[in-house]
This record gives structure tokens, sequence and C-alpha cells, in this order.
């Protein structure tokens, strides 16, 4: 920094006018849009990328773009997961999936991460894992309504949570996809999300470090490589990180590689996790550098 | 939900107090730009100044960093001549200049004003001076210490002048530092985790790339190879727990006094205050994160 001549102030600015211009320009998750809008976009492309959109439009139908600041993986694997297990998932995928994200903050805490600095994290994603698997919002831990935060006192005889009849109505099938929706177009509470599950993800590398240590380069450790890599935001996903994430959670996900590379004019399905049993198979579209939401015709 | 964030970190210190620090908002309406209150650690250069300092926070914290600034006039290798402060822990990971520092000593969400103030604390001991923000004060440390010395005291002086017009007590001895902390302590039982977190980042500081820095400076690091030694037995050692880490932070050296008795006096302060604050044995493994 020292032969700079910028400060960290000039450097804030500039990272956050960035930001705000790619918002303004492309929503975190948009409505589902038909996969031919992909082949109008490419229709110059006359290479064997085009061939694999093709290849792609033949098997699935429409996709959800998901805004491209190098969370776009979380996002999209987090909001389709979401919509999955909403509406495909069996009664005893949404109970596992809710009862997992409520035992996930001990598991991190474990791993060494200090709670309250991942409380608001683990908070938003229980939310939405609630929303989605019929179970009832958690109280909140704080009351913010007088803009001071209070510790909410709960009641130690309370029931536990009951899940909703399996499967819900369609018409609440829709309401709650309408609000996991806002949830996820609302950029402070899907950062919370798209954060815990990359706190999830490190959190299993670090679980199963001697098993990833054999993928990681640089002569990282482990944890370095989290660090660096999967506790910060904005740092693309790699294979290894989808490895991670689909085995933490034990949900399989699929996704379709397009590229130029003219070895083949199909594209390149791999799945992860494909026997997981939290919820149905995710699918993800994945063009050079970006994923965005697929869904099977 | 940076907002929330905010406020639930400024209700948490208001009625926790980090050691050292007064934390209040410039403004009622503004959660995102606090003043923040620095008191001198004591058996420091720094001790009984008060330094205070502006906070802004980006509208998307904590998944970006803040940024500090003191208003306070302050002599240090890692402070701006403008006042702004250059430490590693507010710049996320990445491979930009300041490399050789360790990622677990970078921005991420999980970081909080806490763990930036603790920092703070460490760098006013301890200034890093392999990424200097201000070189002359950087040079002056490395070769003159007495000169440096000086220029701190006098800025001490003057800070202490405006403590005094503006009715604020500086806390002199160990005693009155840890007070506040320490009567929070006897009172409440979630303490547990703020010592906790004290322990984990007092001495976690950004300075772990001694070795940049042994030209001119011999006299002053007087465990350096054993520090690096150490540094490297972290770095192997995936899984080494935080007792030994603590350990090594806490064997490295406090650069700020020039002879070996001051120095363990020092050091044994440091100590005393740490043993003092963190009453709670439990190990936290973070540290290898």
């Amino acid at each position: 920094m020292a032969s700079s001549a910028y400060s960290d102030f000039d450097v804030i600015a500039q990272e956050e006018r960035v930001r705000d211009e790619i918002a303004a320009s492309s929503e975190l998750v948009s409505d589902p849009l038909p996969t031919s809008v992909l082949l109008d976009e490419y229709k110059e492309n006359k290479d064997a990328f085009r061939d694999k959109l093709k290849d792609v439009t033949s098997k699935y139908d429409s996709f959800r773009r998901v805004r491209g600041d190098g969370n776009c993986f979380y996002r999209a694997f987090g909001f389709a997961l979401l919509q999955q297990i909403l509406h495909r998932g069996t009664e005893e995928q949404a109970r596992k999936l809710y009862q997992q994200a409520v035992a996930s903050k001990a598991l991190l805490v474990a791993q060494g991460y200090t709670e309250y600095t991942i409380e608001d994290f683990y908070d938003s994603y229980v939310e939405v894992i609630a929303l989605a698997t019929g179970f009832p919002k958690p109280p909140a831990a704080y009351d913010y309504s007088t803009g001071i935060p209070v510790p909410v006192q709960q009641d130690a005889n309370s029931e536990p949570p009951k899940q909703l009849p399996w499967p819900l109505t369609a018409q609440e099938r829709a309401l709650r996809e309408s609000n996991l929706l806002a949830i996820f177009r609302d950029d402070p509470v899907a950062s919370a999300v798209v954060y815990y599950l990359r706190l999830l993800t490190a959190g299993h590398f670090k679980t199963n470090a001697e098993f990833f240590q054999g993928f990681i380069e640089d002569g990282l450790t482990v944890s370095e490589f989290c660090a660096r890599e999967v506790e910060v935001m904005a740092r693309e996903c790699e294979q290894v990180h989808i490895v991670a994430l689909s085995a933490a959670l034990d949900v399989p996900v699929r996704v379709v590689y397009t590229d130029s590379s003219d070895s083949t004019s199909q594209a390149t399905e791999i799945n992860f996790q494909e026997e997981g049993t939290a919820a149905p198979t995710v699918s993800l579209l994945y063009r050079p550098g970006h994923y965005d939401i697929l869904y099977a015709r | 939900m940076s907002a929330k964030a905010l406020a639930s970190e400024l209700t948490e210190y208001q009625k926790h107090p980090v050691d050292g620090f007064d934390v209040s908002l410039v403004d009622d309406s503004n959660l995102y730009d606090w003043r923040i209150g620095i008191f001198g650690p004591p058996k420091t250069p720094y001790a009984g100044g008060y330094f205070k300092a502006r906070v802004n926070f980006p509208k998307d914290y904590p998944y970006s960093p803040p940024s500090i600034r003191f208003e306070t006039e302050l002599w240090h290798p890692n402070i701006f001549k403008t006042g702004e402060l250059c430490i590693s822990i507010l710049h996320p990971p990445g491979d930009d200049p300041m490399s050789g520092e360790r990622p677990e000593e970078r921005w991420n969400p999980t970081q909080n004003v806490r763990t930036i103030l603790l920092s703070v604390i460490s760098l006013l001991n301890e200034p890093n001076t392999s990424s200097p923000a201000n070189i002359d004060a950087s040079v002056m440390f490395m070769k003159n210490l007495t000169e440096y010395r000086r220029i701190v005291s006098a800025q001490v002086r003057a800070s202490q002048e405006i403590a005094r017009q503006e009715g604020v007590a500086i806390p002199t001895s160990v005693e009155e530092y840890t007070q506040r902390s320490r009567q929070q302590m006897e009172r409440t039982k979630q303490d547990e985790e703020d010592a906790v977190d004290f322990e984990n980042n007092y001495y976690d500081d950004d300075d772990d790339d001694d070795d940049g820095f042994d030209d001119g400076f011999d006299d002053y690091v007087v465990e350096d190879d054993d520090s690096a030694l150490m540094d490297t037995d972290a770095d192997e050692e995936e899984n080494n727990n935080k007792t030994a880490q603590t350990q090594t932070q806490m064997a490295k050296p406090i650069l700020l006094d020039s002879s070996d008795a001051p120095l363990k006096q020092t050091r044994s302060a440091a100590l005393d205050l740490a043993s003092k604050l963190s009453s709670v044995t439990h190990v936290d493994s973070r540290g290898d994160a």
C-alpha cells in the first residue's frame, strides 16, 4: 500500500461504484427465461459453444440469470435448492434439510468459528430453509423494533417447531416461492444466505481436510485456502467447492458445462453427490466463469 | 442487514466495552459513522494518550470492511499523514501489495469492530514496517527510536490536553485500563465469549512477517529467530491448537522498548493484562482458520 497513490478510502469508494453499476444492470436472481434466449444471445457464434447451447435447450426449457458478482455459484445453488425442495422435495428430504440447517451452527462452532460472528448469517439461512421446507420461521434472537436490538427471551417450554402437512398446497408453495424470490433479491439478506453457504462449504473442507488437501494448490493448507477463497465474498468457486458444498448438505448437483472447445458438440454434464438424499437434484448451467439456474423440460 | 448488524454491534460494545476503547456514534441518526476513542495501552510509548478516530462502514458491511481515519495526529508507520489507518484486517485477502500477511489476518465477514480494535492495539504496540503508510515514521522507527518516541510523547501530551478539555478520564494503570470490562465480567455470564474472543485476537496482530525488517533492527528484535521458527511450525501444523499459537504470539517481542529490562516489563504487563481479562480457559482453534 505504501507505494500506492490511492488510499483505502479511494479504493472503497471505487469498489462501491463498481458494485452499484453491476447492481443497476442485473438482478441478483432474474425471472425465468426460455433457454432459447441463450441461442439469440450467441447467434454470432458459429463454434462449438453454440452447438452446446443448442444441446442445453433441447434438455432444459428455462433458466434464471444470476448476478455475476463472484458469488454466482452459491447464489444459484441456494435459490435452486430452495425451489427444488419446495416444489419437488419429499417430506423426508424437507425435514432432513431443515434439521441439518438447525444443527449446522454447532458444527461450525466445533470447527472453530466464533458463535456470535456467524449468528446473523445462520439466522438468515435457517429462515429461508424454514420457508422452503414448511417449517415456521424460527423466533428471532433479537427484537429490532426500537432500533436497538434487545435479546428475545426464548420460552424453554415451547413446543419444537412443527412442519406443515406435506406436500404443501399449490397456493402455499406459490406464496413461499415469491417470498423466497423477494429475499434473494434483497441484497443484505441474500448476502447473508450466500455467506452462510460459503461457511458451510469451508466447514466441510475443514472437517475433511485430509481428503481435500490433495486438491489444493500453491502449498496452501486447507485452512489457508478457506480463508483466501471461501470465507470471503466475491471469490469465485471451482469444482472442488461444488464437491464440498453438495457433500456438506447431501444435495445432488448437476452442472451442465458449455464452452467453445470443439472436442464435442454436446454440453458436458457432471453430477456431484449424485445419491444425495436431502433434496432433488439442483441443475446449474456453467458458461466460462459463470453459473445460472437451469430447469429441465 | 448492515444496519441491523451495526446496531447490534454498537449495543454490544456499549454493554461489553473493549479494553482501551470508547465507542459512540458521530451522529445518532447515522449508524455508518462511528467515533472511537483509543486509550494508549499502558507501558507503551502511547500510554496515557487519548486518540480519536472515525470508523466509516460501507453499505454492505460486514461483507466489505470499514475504514478508519485518525482525527488525532499520530506518528506511526502504519498511519498515513492524513490519519488513515493501514492495517491488514481492513483488507480482504488477495494478490495485492500487502502480501506476506496471513489470510486469517485479513477482512472477512466474520470479523467485526472488536477484532479490528484488538488489531489496532497490537499495531500500536508493534508497527508493521514491511508495508508502511508513513515512510518517514517507519524509517525513524527503525533508525532513530529515541526521536520516534519523543514525537509520540509530544503527541500523547497534546492528546491529554484535548482529553482534559473534553472531560475524558484517561486510564493510566493496567488496573484502570481493564476495569470496565472486569466489572462487566463480574456482572454477566455471557462474557465467556468476549474473553475467548480477546484471547483469540489480542495477540493476533498483523505482523507475522517480521523477517522483512532484519536490517538495523536486531537491537530490538530480541527473539526474531524464535518467532520466525514458530511461524513456520504454525504453518506446517495444520491442527496445532490455539494454546500453542497463543504462546507463539505471546513470545513475540513487543518492539518499542530498546533495552531488555523494559522489554520484559512490557511483555509481562501484556501477559498480565491478558490473564486479567481472560479468566476463561476455553481454547478456540480459529487461529489456524
